[in-house]
């Protein structure tokens, strides 16, 4: 049996523990949000945040996450509000067809958290997620833009 | 006279577009700020009393922006306000005819080509303004006034005497009026647009970060089990024998059906041969396919390979192939030539890789057939359905959703068919998942092939001859309508640049013999041909001295409309071509020096009705770390309906350019497809794209083209160029990075 929370409410979970956190989340909890896209964890189409930090749920099993606590796209919003990042992957329309960019705010959001003020380099260097859409260029600049609007928050 | 509702029907049918004045619901008239009800003034929009618009947009959406684009259409005529909009897509909706034709309810449905734009240009007009002008009418019954001092804008109708009312106070009575017979609208001049033209971004960004479910592998279809397919790993191959004893008494699994044999001469219907696993999820499917013991007969092509390929396409090259253009005496002018020159250009099959892997909900009963998927092609879906079950494709219910990437792998229904075969043979609603590994190894590959270019150059410097001989496999590989002597037409477009401006040139073509379905990829034989043609215009050139802009605005001449018989045309623009080329190199500012360990390329291109070119500026830090510091891009779609998705479609087509042209080859061995998932077949990365795009638009009144294929093309040789510059090595086959590992 594990016990663990989802966007800070406990589950508990008897079944397969081989069985992949990401189709855990789309089967049974019907968070759908995180997506599936190789299985290999080479994408980052199922990125998630496992206490606190980016992982790619397609490659964590159920048995690893005894005690853990998830955080999905679902569950960024705090107060109703939307996260910085999800803020401006809207204003800056990032997004094409969508399908990867739960899973590339999951990995910016937790990005950011550690490298506040990043530089390009910085942003080219540690994010790996796959967009076939090809909006890298619009997420970058949107990146250095989450990062200011984050950084102004925590002032406040 | 007016018409009731049944004869605008049928005479919409012939018009076109086809819009009709019904309630949707029945509702309480008296209840107007009712929220949850909503009326239809066609089948395209839903407008609620609290004046809430819901546009059903006819071209799937795949991130190609039509969400937006073709709202735009429809809502400029009909007054609306892009604030209050919220899109879903179109059900499939088809319609037969008293001789029974079968019809489009509303309009056609379906994105390929870059068509959303030209098709619906005139029809979701039309539909806007003939639902307009039920407002207008529905307001002149309710104020008792002339229509003629009435006019709808931002959702009011406005009179002139200053009174308004909005949409959804109007929406109801709307939906009872009738249009006259023969009423054709009239539309704003493009003076009067307040949509059209204007930056507007997609309704559907809040859902997309949110995580709301939008894509057919998010949707939750009642008593829906999952299936996985094993597929024969054998182009061609098929079951001889399977146990499937194992994958039987893992808990959770419902059922396993072996798939009948593909028919393989038939192209619409091609499918791997394989047995499909039933189980209550996912990941219960996946584990038992892992158990099944299958015996597979290795079928015709277990010798291909991609070395084999290559050989093939090199051997095809040496002999004379289908001439399908042969202007003026090439092999005389070769002759009287003072230098002349060849070389041979190689693509590699690639695959769409789509984020969202193929997947589809199905559910056959006894007398219909339900279908939920990504599909480019509702129509090819629904046909496929209708030879699978027998049912009659008008009554399905068929609905596309948001599709996680397109770039043609949906205008194919393999995903479709076989989750309605395996619905049909089990009695069961089933919902198919590929894994990553089944997409890409069971793709519609972008075929591969070897471009022989030759030229003659005069003293002058100018091209007085010119041949491009492509030894390829043909996308058309399998059609059964298609005769061999057409196999060429996807693969080579006679009217392409540079014919007609080289008095003496000669276009072959050879089909090579593959065991891979072939398919449309994004741009389909343009990403092909263009790198071939521009790549050898840089290298002649280079070759004689010559400023490689130069040369083109030379072989481009004065402006004039050339015929253009393939998709895109009917004309080629020579001036709106060379003016692309020549804004692309001012604002580059091209010609100027570069630093060492920086290079400049160009390419430019004509792709579906649209003209395209692009200089990158391009760091080699060392000898094969590649940085893309800027693309400039100049794009000419026409009359450009919504710039910001224009400029969205120019930045994703640079980086998926880059993306493939850098490391995406799809490898063959054996008779199967090796290259399986993104380990081996490496997409870019953030750190791979570019840093800087510069898009200029160009302002036209030309009628509108798609614009989500145009940027690609251009990229691969304006980026080889570029290593060329700074490297003096021409890359003549696609990818790169090999070159620079070996």
């Amino acid at each position: 049996m594990i016990r663990l929370k989802i966007n800070n409410n406990d589950v508990t979970y008897h079944g397969d523990e081989s069985m992949p956190l990401l189709w855990y989340l789309r089967d049974h909890a019907k968070l759908v949000g995180t997506k599936f896209g190789c299985g290999i964890g080479a994408c980052g189409a199922c990125s998630v945040h496992i206490n606190g930090k980016v992982a790619r749920s397609c490659s964590v099993p159920m048995s690893a996450l005894n005690s853990g606590e998830v955080k999905t796209i679902e569950g960024l919003k705090e107060n109703d509000q939307l996260h910085p990042v999800q803020r401006v992957w809207i204003e800056d329309a990032v997004p094409q067809c969508g399908y990867c960019q739960a899973g590339q705010i999951m990995a910016v959001i937790d990005f950011l958290e550690t490298n506040p003020t990043p530089t390009d380099d910085d942003i080219d260097q540690n994010l790996s997620n796959i967009c076939r859409c090809g909006t890298y260029t619009r997420m970058r600049a949107a990146i250095h833009r989450a990062a200011t609007l984050m950084n102004k928050n925590e002032v406040n | 006279m007016t018409l009731n509702r049944r004869q605008f029907l049928s005479y919409s049918l012939y018009g076109g577009a086809f819009v009709m004045a019904s309630s949707h619901l029945s509702v309480d008239a008296q209840d107007a700020n009712a929220t949850s009800q909503a009326y239809e003034l066609s089948p395209l929009i839903k407008i609620k009393p609290n004046n809430q618009v819901t546009f059903y947009y006819p071209s799937p959406e795949m991130g190609q922006g039509v969400d937006t684009s073709l709202a735009m259409l429809f809502m400029e005529e009909l007054g609306g306000d892009m604030a209050l909009l919220d899109v879903d897509p179109l059900p499939y909706s088809l319609t037969r005819d008293k001789a029974g034709n079968v019809g489009w309810k509303a309009v056609p449905q379906g994105a390929g080509g870059s068509t959303s734009i030209p098709r619906n240009w005139p029809l979701l007009r039309k539909a806007g303004a003939t639902a307009r002008q039920l407002l207008v009418l529905a307001a002149a019954d309710y104020w008792s006034v002339s229509v003629d001092t009435l006019k709808a804008k931002n959702a009011f109708v406005h009179h002139t005497d200053g009174r308004k009312l909005p949409f959804g106070k109007l929406v109801e009575l709307a939906a009872k009026q009738t249009l006259p017979e023969g009423f054709e609208p009239k539309y704003k001049p493009k003076t009067a647009w307040h949509i059209i033209g204007q930056p507007h971004q997609s309704s559907q960004l809040e859902k997309i970060v949110t995580g709301q479910p939008l894509y057919a592998m998010d949707m939750d279809y009642t008593g829906a089990r999952v299936a996985v397919i094993s597929r024969s790993p054998y182009l061609d191959g098929y079951v001889e024998e399977y146990d499937a004893t194992d994958a039987k008494k893992l808990p959770g699994v419902e059922s396993i059906v072996e798939l009948p044999r593909p028919n393989l001469d038939k192209y619409y219907t091609y499918l791997a041969a394989g047995i499909a696993v039933i189980a209550n999820d996912f990941w219960t499917a996946k584990k038992a396919r892992d158990l099944l013991k299958i015996k597979w007969n290795k079928g015709p092509h277990k010798n291909e390979s991609t070395t084999s390929l290559e050989k093939q396409c090199d051997d095809l090259l040496t002999k004379t192939g289908q001439v399908i253009r042969d202007d003026g005496n090439f092999d005389e002018a070769m002759e009287k030539a003072e230098h002349t020159f060849s070389r041979t250009y190689q693509l590699p099959y690639v695959s769409h890789a789509q984020m969202e892997p193929q997947n589809c909900i199905a559910h056959v009963t006894d007398n219909n057939c339900t279908i939920i998927g990504p599909m480019q092609s509702p129509s090819g879906a629904s046909r496929f359905a209708e030879a699978i079950t027998g049912f009659d494709r008008v009554n399905m219910d068929i609905r596309y959703t948001r599709l996680g990437g397109g770039f043609g792998r949906r205008l194919t229904s393999d995903h479709v068919a076989e989750a309605v075969t395996i619905s049909k043979l089990s009695g069961l609603p089933i919902k198919l998942i590929w894994t990553r590994e089944d997409d890409m190894s069971h793709d519609f590959y972008r075929p591969m092939g070897h471009h022989k270019m030759s030229a003659g150059v005069d003293k002058k410097g100018n091209i007085i001859a010119w041949s491009h001989h492509l030894a390829g496999t043909p996308k058309y590989y399998r059609r059964d309508d298609t005769k061999p002597e057409e196999l060429f037409g996807a693969d080579m477009y006679i009217d392409d640049f540079p014919s007609r401006l080289v008095e003496n040139l000669r276009y072959e073509y050879t089909p090579a013999k593959s065991g891979a379905p072939n398919g449309s990829w994004r741009a389909p034989a343009h990403t092909a041909n263009c790198y071939a043609v521009q790549s050898f215009i840089n290298e002649v050139a280079h070759q004689t001295n010559q400023d490689s802009l130069d040369l083109r605005l030379k072989l481009l001449g004065k402006a004039r409309a050339l015929p253009y018989e393939q998709h895109g045309g009917p004309i080629f623009d020579t001036g709106r071509m060379a003016n692309v080329l020549t804004k692309v190199g001012n604002m580059a500012n091209w010609g100027r020096d570069m630093p060492a360990g920086f290079g400049l390329g160009i390419a430019g291109h004509f792709t579906f009705g649209g003209y395209c070119a692009q200089i990158v500026e391009l760091e080699m830090k060392t000898a094969n770390q590649l940085k893309v510091h800027k693309v400039y891009c100049v794009i000419d779609v026409g009359t450009a309906i919504n710039p910001e998705g224009i400029r969205a479609q120019v930045e994703g087509g640079i980086n998926d350019g880059l993306s493939a042209s850098l490391d995406q080859k799809i490898n063959i061995q054996g008779g199967e497809v090796t290259t399986q998932n993104f380990d081996t077949y490496p997409m870019a990365y953030l750190v791979d794209s570019a840093h800087k795009i510069e898009t200029y638009i160009v302002e036209s009144d030309a009628e509108p083209a798609g614009a989500g294929e145009m940027a690609i093309p251009p990229l691969a040789p304006a980026l080889c160029d570029a290593i060329a510059a700074i490297t003096g090595h021409r890359i003549r086959s696609l990818p790169i990075k090999p070159h620079f590992n070996a």
